[in-house]
C-alpha cells in the first residue's frame, strides 16, 4: 500500500498547482469574454456533475434536468426582486424546491423500470416550462425578467466585474467535483453501481432501489438547481426558455455525456470543451439559434456515441470505463428474474 | 428457523408451486430437486421476496416475509444466486463482493475489509482486481455466492451454481459449502447432478409439477417410487 501512499501525495501535489493556476487565472486572462467562456464552463459543468448522479452514477437517464436548472435560477431571481432578499438566500431556496421536485417525481416514477424515468423527465421539464410561461406576475411570462445592476453589492452578489463571479464559480465548481467523488467512493455510490449493472441483483443484496435512486435523483436536482442560481445571478437575466427548453437538458446530459459519465472530470472536460463550441455556433448561426445548437448537439451525440463512448476522459486515460457503453445500462424487464 | 406453508403461486392457469410446505433449519443443508419446470426457481423467487405469493405463508424465525419485497429478505438474512448468473459485470470481482458485505458493514472501507476475506476463501482473490465480464460463467457463479455469503446471511439459496464445473472444483465448493455450514448457516441448494446433491444434503426435498411429492434424507427419497417414477417418467434429469 506504499504505492498508493505515493499517488496520494502525487495528488495532493496536483491538486495544489490546479489552485493556484485556477486562481490566478483571472489575473492573466485580459480578455473579458474568455472569463465569461470560463464561468459559463464552470456553471455547465456543476449543472453536469448534478446529472452524472442520477444520470451517470445511478444510470437513470434524466432528460429534464432544465426543470431543476429552471427552480434555481427562477427562485434567486425571486427572492431579489420580489421578496428583497439576498439571491443568494433565493439560490438556497430553490435547490430546496429543486429536491423536493425530484423527491415527489422520483418517488412515483423511479419505481418503474424502462424509460418511464426518463420520459417523466422530460414531461416535468415541459410542465415547469408552462407554469413559468403561466405565472406572469412572478416570473415575467415570457419576456422574462431583468435583474438591473445597482452597482457593487455583496449581499446582491453584484460586482462590478467579472472576477468575482469567476471565483463563485469555481467555487461551486469545486463543491460539484467534491460531492461527484463523494458519491462514488460512498456506500451510496456502490449501491448505484450495483443498481446500475442489475437491479434484481442489487436487491438480492438488500439494496433498497427507490431509498438509493431516489436520494440520488435529489442530489442531482441540488447540484443542478445551484448552477441555475448561479447563472441568473451573473447573467442579470432570466427567461423561460433560456433556462427550461430541451436545449437546456440535453447541453447539460451532453457535457457529462461527451466528458465522461462517473467520472470526476469528465463534466468539466466536456464542459470546456463543448460551451466554447456552442457558443461559437451560436455566434455563427445568430439567426437561426435555437435550432441551430441542437444540430450541432445531435451531430457530437452521434460522434460520441459511435467513437467514445466512454467519453473523452476515457480515451485520454485509455481505460475503459465500466459499463459505459450504452446510453441506459441496466434495466432489465420485471420478469426477467423468474424465469432465471 | 425458515418456514413455508400451503406456498402456491400461479402464472395465469399455470401453478408453477403448487401448496408447498417446507421447513429449513439452522445449519441444515437441504437439496432441493425435481423435473426441468418443476417450480425449483420459482420458490426460490417467492422465498427471497423477488416474487409475490398467491396463497400461503412464509415466515423466518416466526416472522412473516413473503411479499414484503428482496431487499427486505435479503437484509433479514436470506439471500440467493441466480440460475442465469447476475454478477455486477462492470464492477471488479472485490467490488462485487464488497456491495455484498456492504449490507452489514458501518462503512465503506469496512465492506471492503470484508470482501477481501469472503474473496480469498472463495478462491477467487487472483481475480480480484477482474471486471466480473471478464470471468467465466462458472466463476461468475463462484462470485455470486461469494457475494450471497459476504453479507452475513442466515441462509444461502444456491441456484445450480455448480453447473460446468469439473469435479474437482465441484469438491471444492463442496468443502466450503460443509465449512460454512459449520458456522451455522443453512443451505438449500437447487443442482441437478444427483451424486452432489445426494452427497451434500442432510435432506432432500423433491418437486414435481409445482408440488412437492418427497422430503426426506437422500436415502428415503432415491428409494421414493414416487421420485423414481417422476424422473423415470420424465426420462431422468439432467
Ligand atoms: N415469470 C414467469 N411467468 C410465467 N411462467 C413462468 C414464470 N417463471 C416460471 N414460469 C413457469 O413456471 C414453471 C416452473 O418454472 P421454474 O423456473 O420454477 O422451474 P425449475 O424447477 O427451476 O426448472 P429448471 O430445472 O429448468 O430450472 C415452468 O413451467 C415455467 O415455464
Ligand atoms: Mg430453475
Amino acid at each position: 500500500m506504499a504505492d498508493s501512499q505515493t499517488e496520494a501525495r502525487k495528488r495532493s501535489g496536483l491538486a495544489v498547482l490546479l489552485i493556484m493556476l485556477v486562481s490566478l487565472l483571472p489575473l492573466v486572462v485580459q480578455h473579458g469574454y474568455v472569463l465569461r467562456i470560463l464561468i459559463m464552463i464552470s456553471y455547465f459543468a456543476v449543472a453536469s456533475y448534478g446529472w452524472d448522479v442520477i444520470g451517470g452514477y445511478a444510470g437513470q437517464l434524466s432528460l429534464g434536468q432544465a426543470a431543476f436548472f429552471s427552480i434555481g435560477a427562477y427562485a434567486a431571481a425571486s427572492a431579489y426582486l420580489i421578496w428583497k432578499l439576498s439571491p443568494a438566500v433565493g439560490a438556497l431556496a430553490g435547490v430546496g424546491l429543486a429536491a423536493l421536485l425530484a423527491l415527489g417525481l422520483g418517488s412515483l416514477v423511479l419505481r418503474l423500470r424502462g424509460p418511464y424515468f426518463t420520459l417523466s423527465t422530460l414531461a416535468a421539464a415541459e410542465v415547469v416550462r408552462i407554469l413559468l410561461l403561466h405565472f406572469k406576475s412572478i416570473t415575467g411570462g415570457a419576456e422574462g425578467r431583468v435583474i438591473p445592476y445597482t452597482g457593487f453589492n455583496l449581499s446582491a452578489l453584484q460586482f462590478a466585474t467579472d472576477r468575482p463571479y469567476y471565483y463563485i464559480a469555481v467555487a461551486l465548481l469545486a463543491l460539484a467535483i467534491w460531492t461527484s467523488y463523494q458519491v462514488s467512493r460512498s456506500r451510496l455510490g456502490f449501491q448505484l453501481a450495483a443498481i446500475r449493472n442489475d437491479e434484481d441483483a442489487a436487491e438480492s443484496v438488500g439494496i433498497n432501489l427507490m431509498s438509493a435512486k431516489v436520494k440520488a435523483f435529489v442530489i442531482s436536482a441540488c447540484l443542478t438547481a445551484l448552477a441555475g442560481a448561479f447563472y441568473v445571478i451573473y447573467d442579470r437575466y432570466i427567461d423561460p426558455y433560456s433556462t427550461c427548453s430541451s436545449e437546456v437538458s440535453v447541453k447539460i446530459l451532453l457535457i457529462a455525456l461527451v466528458g465522461g459519465r462517473r467520472s470526476i472530470w469528465g463534466p468539466l472536460l466536456g464542459a470546456v470543451l463543448l460551451i466554447p463550441l456552442t457558443e461559437l455556433t451560436n455566434a455563427y448561426f445568430a439567426s437561426i439559434r435555437a435550432g441551430a445548437s441542437m444540430v450541432v448537439y445531435s451531430i457530437i451525440l452521434i460522434i460520441v456515441v459511435l467513437y467514445a463512448p466512454d467519453g473523452l476522459i476515457r480515451v485520454l486515460r485509455r481505460r475503459p470505463s465500466r459499463g459505459a457503453v450504452t446510453l441506459q445500462p441496466g434495466p432489465k424487464g420485471r420478469n426477467s428474474h423468474a424465469s432465471a | 428457523m425458515l418456514q413455508l406453508k400451503g406456498v402456491t403461486k400461479s402464472f395465469g392457469g399455470l401453478t408453477a408451486v403448487n401448496q408447498v410446505d417446507l421447513e429449513v433449519r439452522p445449519g441444515e443443508i437441504v437439496g432441493l430437486i425435481g423435473p426441468n419446470g418443476a417450480g425449483k426457481t420459482t420458490l426460490t423467487n417467492l422465498i427471497t421476496g423477488f416474487l409475490p405469493i398467491d396463497q400461503g405463508e412464509i415466515t423466518l424465525n416466526g416472522e412473516p416475509i413473503a411479499n414484503r419485497g428482496a431487499d427486505f429478505v435479503a437484509r433479514k438474512g436470506i439471500v440467493r444466486t441466480f440460475q442465469i448468473e447476475r454478477s455486477f459485470k462492470d464492477l471488479t470481482v472485490l467490488e462485487n463482493v464488497a456491495v455484498g458485505a456492504l449490507v452489514r458493514a458501518d462503512s465503506v472501507p469496512e465492506a471492503f475489509k470484508k470482501a477481501k476475506t469472503v474473496v480469498k476463501r472463495f478462491g477467487l482473490d487472483r481475480q480480484e482486481e477482474e471486471l466480473a465480464r471478464n470471468l467465466t460463467i462458472q466463476s461468475r457463479k463462484a462470485l455470486e455466492f461469494a457475494r450471497a455469503y459476504a453479507t452475513q446471511p442466515k441462509m444461502i439459496i444456491l441456484d445450480e451454481v455448480m453447473a460446468g464445473l469439473t469435479p474437482g472444483e465441484i469438491d471444492g465448493q463442496l468443502t466450503l459449502i460443509q465449512e460454512i455450514v459449520s458456522e451455522g448457516l443453512s443451505f438449500l441448494i437447487i443442482e441437478h447432478i444427483m451424486q452432489v446433491i445426494m452427497g451434500v444434503s442432510q435432506r432432500i426435498v423433491v418437486l414435481e409439477e409445482g408440488a412437492k411429492i418427497a422430503d426426506g434424507t437422500p436415502q428415503a427419497v432415491a428409494n421414493d417410487p414416487k421420485v423414481i417414477e417422476a424422473y423415470l417418467g420424465r426420462g431422468g434429469g439432467d
